[in-house]
């Protein structure tokens, strides 16, 4: 312990500091604190001290951040430290009511530092749980990660009884709370009940932390608990319950929410609003627009809006836009997500985009022009909203025209506007950046305006490379014959991908002059010329062509005989076949490989004959093509040496092509191959041998593909689930759903789910499409699948709809608010006479979300029945969804017409 | 030339090829999940990772060499890379193509001063008499020379013995720092004063060149894929590495594996810069985060 002076000076220095520094009392006293601290870090030590003096308040100067403020050597030797590590205790040192300088502490903890990091390394090496226990409330924050990974892994229920109990005990203790936290949040045992008990606590802190816990964990057992907690005496426990109610997206917790959010209690409102966002009830988004008039919850409710809004939130959410009353990057992004939504969840992207034309200003015009000029936050989402504005909104987009994060939107948008932009365009093609021109001959190509040609052309002799292709790739587009001998030139170019370009061009023209042009070239004395020029003859087949490519076989250019060996194939005729198979044999190996690949599109004995000596060429590329071109043209007499090739050949993309071929002509053999080949190290090899499975006939395929989807090896899960979609039966609609909820590896749920809407859509046999049907509809329930689901479910015919409304009897709620939103995204009229059932269900949130649905559909066979609920209805959330359909559609209570 | 070997079941889809009778416009096939495919194995290769939305972004890129290797479908530029023997001059190609070059001098100029001002006097008075560093990766030539500006300014250069390196994965980037000519936008960082000293305006007025005894302060410039661990093996002994800008494209997983072996190969203690936008605090326990004259570097434990 040392104490100093206003000035810091030292005043006492005590006789632990002199055995641990070696240094006298006698020797300190009145030296500058700061020549003992010393070192980079001595300015700031300064200011701290400074600080302390000034305010009184006191300092703890942690260990690992800082080690040690006196450097002196450890008083017991360290294994993994060679200065003493110090806990700090800066604090002012009063004399009657002033402050008179500082009293410090130091504290060795060395040892105790030593200790966790073999506690630490131990835990890496075996963890184990009794010493994670230990470690969960370490000083050191590398302990405390080993010893929550180790619980993680191997807690059972009695340690985390034990680990509850050392909450309740010790939870003042920051790291003890955090920890434990982390381990509970993370443990497959149901913990909640104990969380939930752990809610009528005497103590707000541990009801606080219990509130947290039970949103991470995620359980549906706490809802009602925490909805309790919303009257809870402490506001941060209610806080932590709204969050936890907000994670848990409980539909029952959305009136309560919405009292919370209007309740003028900012704190509580905006986690409310936030809690509300994350629920998917239709009843919240009408809720929340009614408070978008209150200033401070007004970010909140519009990023919720994002999430959940529908064609109702756009008017006042372009209201904003066009009062200043928000910022307009947020304003943007809530609307791209609607419409994003809109168009995946329902294709009615357009009514969103048609909304926001009926309601922008000229203001809100401004207001996006200003926000697009910042180049900041969100400037794709400000760029998309301009695009639906149109022509008025032109400048704007030009303006961003060289932003590379905006590309694709500005794209789209100017695409959308159309020929207004063209002249603009042109301006920036001739004046702009080299990025701002890139962009607008892209978007001229697609626009596919002539009065584009000509600058396109002035812009294909630039030196930029990827300009050139640009430019001739839009030209393409355009297919004006003008441009024709601006073209041309570019045959001569160094890259191939512009001479690719050029190649496409030409093709596109189809002037009476291509003739010409390029029987002109076709001698000429670049070979990269005559390459271009062969490949157009081939394409046109004009009719000197053909001696001109058969001439172009033996040119001395290896480009050149390629490129002609390329157009082989069109000729047709015995000559060509000759030159074809000379090729194969002789030629280099690039060559023989164009040639393997050419001769697939033969129809020819001697082809044949010819790709299967090619099956042994030393290059594996010619191997590699030969093989493609016998399964292509599905050769059952190449089938032994398919398979000897799928099972030995030195090169594994040959392997992989091999056993695609195999599944072209139908091998006899082809299962057993492809059952050894599924089980290779190569994700790759194996994936071709599942799908070489798919199409053989051999019934032990199912039992095969249903293993590798349940194999212990991820890599062969997507590839197995890819090829039992091809197969319709029950069997293959369960297997598919269980990989769907298993999801690993991540990609595999997408998959699945594909394949469940592939056999559901297939008509034979019937059971496999009904089980299907009832696999979409079960994942539908599930908060992990629902999107994939439903979206999956809203592609089917009008046959499923019997099986989707046959769930609107359900007991459970999830599944009838899934079948609900499927007859809504199916969009058939016996879909829409089960949906009407709905609107009686005895759940309030099922009836507002076939009410919202009739909304979007604006069918006016519902029309009465809506306009009826808007105010019979016993919900409140109900008829206030209800009134605002009825107004967007004008829909009223007598008539129930508009 | 396609191949029917899509790596799916599913029907090959063909993005960009016209149908029957259209004239066609840029030819490349691209089967189902050839892109998801090609993805992954450029993250392997070269520890680049491209997130979902990204995926028509390495399309673009990837095509036109796929074309200019005379192939029509993607799926074989795969095949390719995962499988020839002689893919490692493809991979080249690919790298120059894929890397983000845009950089300038001066960048993050807070951990030039912590080396110069905090970092070289600690080593000079714990004894050292020469220290190596590396700027890893080097892109055109900025960070390196950026570094050797600071070092000459302090004077380091006549007090220890430095032994600057830098190092790319990207032949390009190297060709143009060799080149040495940088554009106006690279020296926005850069004062008005240091760019007079240390460069020379160049006869068209646009560009300015590096002075040959600024250059000469890099020790020398290699060709180095960080993900690989034979490449790599040649950062050993480095004392400081600047690695900024390059974890952000990595995963997680890559980075955790690329940190471990700068540990493995650095002397004790080593200082590592990162970008500010990167933090190693999840993943790694092997440095430690440190606030060095206000700089933020991570220290080799």
């Amino acid at each position: 312990m040392l104490t100093t002076d206003r000035q810091l000076r030292i005043r006492s220095w005590n006789p632990w500091l002199t055995a641990a520094t070696g240094r006298q009392e006698d020797d300190v006293r009145g030296r500058p604190l700061e020549e003992l601290t010393g070192g980079p870090t001595s300015a700031w030590y300064h200011d701290l001290f400074e600080e302390i003096l000034n305010t009184g308040t006191p300092h703890v100067l942690a260990p690992l951040f800082h080690r040690f403020l006196i450097a002196c050597p450890p008083r017991e030797p360290s294994v993994h430290f060679d200065r003493m590590q110090q806990r700090v205790t800066v604090a002012p040192l009063r004399h009657d009511d002033e402050i008179a300088g500082l009293i410090v502490t130091i504290e060795d903890v060395t040892w105790r530092l030593d200790a966790e990091r073999e506690l630490a390394a131990e835990l890496q090496r075996q963890p184990n749980t009794a010493d994670a226990l230990a470690g969960v409330g370490a000083m050191d924050w590398k302990v405390r990660r080993a010893a929550i990974e180790a619980l993680r892994r191997s807690a059972t229920r009695s340690d985390l009884e034990h680990l509850i109990q050392t909450l309740q005990r010790d939870h003042h203790d920051i790291n003890v709370l955090n920890s434990a936290l982390q381990v509970l949040i993370a443990a497959d045992v149901d913990v909640a009940p104990a969380l939930i008990e752990l809610l009528r606590d005497a103590d707000p802190n541990l009801r606080m932390h219990a509130a947290l816990a039970l949103g991470e964990v995620g359980s549906q057992q706490a809802v009602e608990a925490l909805i309790g907690c919303l009257s809870d005496p402490d506001p941060n426990v209610r806080f932590h319950a709204i969050e936890a109610l907000g994670v848990l997206g409980a539909p029952e917790a959305v009136e309560p929410l919405a009292e919370v959010a209007s309740s003028g209690d900012f704190f509580l409102a905006f986690a409310a609003v936030e809690a509300l966002g994350r629920t998917d009830d239709a009843r919240v988004a009408p809720t929340l627009t009614r408070l978008l008039g209150d200033d401070a919850l007004r970010p909140g409710i519009v990023g919720a809006l994002a999430q959940l809004g529908d064609e109702d939130a756009v008017p006042p959410l372009m209201t904003l836009l066009s009062d200043g009353g928000a910022d307009v990057p947020t304003i943007a992004s809530a609307l791209e997500q609607i419409y994003l939504r809109y168009e995946d969840e329902y294709q009615a992207g357009g009514q969103i985009t048609d909304a926001v034309r009926a309601a922008v200003t000229p203001a809100g015009i401004r207001a996006l022009t200003a926000a697009a000029d910042r180049r900041g936050e969100a400037l794709s989402a400000v760029v998309t909203v301009l695009g639906w504005v149109g022509r008025d909104a032109l400048p704007a987009l030009i303006d961003v025209l060289d932003e590379p994060n905006v590309q694709a939107s500005v794209v789209a948008a100017l695409v959308s506007i159309g020929r207004d932009a063209v002249e603009p365009l042109l301006e920036q093609l001739g004046s702009g950046s080299r990025e701002a021109r890139l962009v607008a001959a892209s978007v001229l190509g697609r626009l596919a305006d002539k009065r584009a040609v000509m600058p396109l052309a002035q812009v294909l002799s630039t030196a930029d490379a990827e300009l050139a292709a640009a430019a001739a790739g839009a030209i393409a587009a355009i297919g004006d014959p003008r441009a024709l001998d601006d073209v041309l030139p570019l045959f001569a170019h160094p890259r191939a991908s512009v001479r690719q370009a050029a190649i496409s061009a030409v093709n596109a023209i189809g002037s009476d002059l291509t003739a010409g042009r390029v029987q002109e070239r076709l001698r000429d004395v670049d070979p990269r010329i005559r390459e271009c020029a062969v490949r157009v003859a081939g394409y046109f087949g004009f009719p000197d062509a053909e001696a001109a490519i058969l001439d172009a076989v033996k040119d001395e250019h290896e480009d050149v005989r390629r490129a002609a060996i390329d157009q082989l194939p069109l000729l047709q005729n015995d000559r060509a076949v000759d030159a074809l198979l000379n090729a194969l044999l002789h030629d280099a190996p690039r060559n023989r490989a164009a040639a393997a690949h050419a001769a697939g599109l033969i129809d020819d004995d001697d082809s044949a004959r010819a790709l299967e000596v090619a099956l042994e060429d030393a290059d594996p590329w010619v191997r590699y093509f030969a093989i493609g071109s016998l399964g292509r043209r599905h050769i059952d007499g190449a089938a032994a040496s398919l398979a000897h090739h799928a099972l030995h050949d030195a090169a594994t993309h040959v392997r992989i092509a091999a056993l695609h071929a195999l599944a072209g002509v139908d091998a006899p053999h082809v299962t057993g191959i492809a059952a050894t080949l599924m089980r290779e190290a190569d994700a790759d090899l194996a994936a071709a041998a599942l799908s070489a499975l798919a199409s053989a006939r051999d019934p032990r395929v199912d039992d095969l593909l249903e293993e590798a989807v349940r194999s212990s090896n991820l890599l062969v899960r997507v590839p197995a689930a890819q090829a039992l979609a091809t197969r319709p039966a029950r069997r293959s609609a369960e297997t598919l759903g269980w990989a769907a909820l298993v999801a690993e590896p991540t990609e595999l749920r997408a998959v699945a789910i594909e394949g469940l809407r592939r056999l559901a859509l297939a008509t034979e046999p019937a059971d496999a499409q009904f089980a299907a049907v009832e696999a979409l509809l079960a994942l539908s329930a599930e908060r992990s699948t629902r999107d994939g689901a439903l979206g999956a479910l809203a592609t089917l015919p009008e046959s499923a709809v019997g099986a989707v409304a046959a769930v609107l009897a359900h007991g459970s709620p999830n599944l009838r608010l899934s079948a609900v939103e499927t007859l809504a995204r199916m969009r058939h009229p016996h879909a829409s006479d089960a949906l009407a059932r709905a609107l009686q269900d005895q759940s309030p949130a099922i009836r507002s979300a076939a009410i919202a649905a009739f909304g979007r559909l604006g069918t006016p066979r519902a029309a009465r029945l809506i306009a009826e609920l808007q105010t019979d209805d016993p919900d409140e959330g109900v008829r206030r969804r209800a009134l605002a359909v009825c107004e967007r559609r004008a829909w009223q209570r007598t008539t129930g017409q508009p | 030339m396609a191949a029917d070997n899509g790596a799916a079941v599913t029907q090959e889809r063909f993005i960009n090829v016209a149908p029957p009778g259209a004239p066609d416009t840029q030819g490349l096939q691209v089967p189902d999940r050839t892109l998801p495919l090609l993805r992954d194995l450029v993250n392997v290769s070269t520890g680049i990772h491209f997130a979902d939305d990204r995926l028509m972004y390495l399309r673009e890129r990837l095509g036109p060499l796929a074309i200019d290797r005379g192939f029509d479908s993607l799926l074989d530029y795969y095949y390719l890379l995962k499988y020839d023997k002689n893919a490692d001059q493809e991979w080249a190609r690919v790298i120059d193509t894929l890397s983000v070059q845009e950089t300038y001098f001066w960048r993050e100029s807070d951990q030039l001063s912590a080396l110069v001002e905090q970092i070289l006097p600690r080593l000079a008075k714990a004894g050292r008499l020469s220290v190596c560093i590396w700027s890893i990766p080097c892109a055109s030539g900025e960070e390196p020379l950026s570094l050797a500006m600071a070092l000459e300014e302090h004077g380091w250069f006549d007090r220890l013995r430095i032994d600057l390196h830098a190092a790319d994965a990207s032949e390009a980037a190297l060709r143009k720092a060799a080149a040495g000519r940088y554009g106006a936008r690279a020296f926005r960082q850069l004062s008005p004063a240091m760019r007079e000293k240390y460069f020379t305006v160049e006869s068209n007025g646009r560009e300015w060149a590096v002075n040959p005894s600024l250059k000469a302060r890099v020790a020398s410039w290699n060709r180095l894929n960080v993900v690989r661990p034979e490449e790599s093996a040649r950062l050993c002994g480095a004392d400081v590495i600047f690695c900024r800008n390059l974890f952000i494209y990595f995963t997680e997983a890559t980075v955790r594996s690329v940190v471990d072996r700068f540990a493995d190969l650095m002397r004790s203690p080593g200082i590592l810069c990162v970008g500010a936008a990167e933090s190693l605090l999840r993943l790694t326990t092997r440095f430690e985060l440190q606030d060095v004259g206000g700089a933020y570097v991570y220290a080799r434990t």
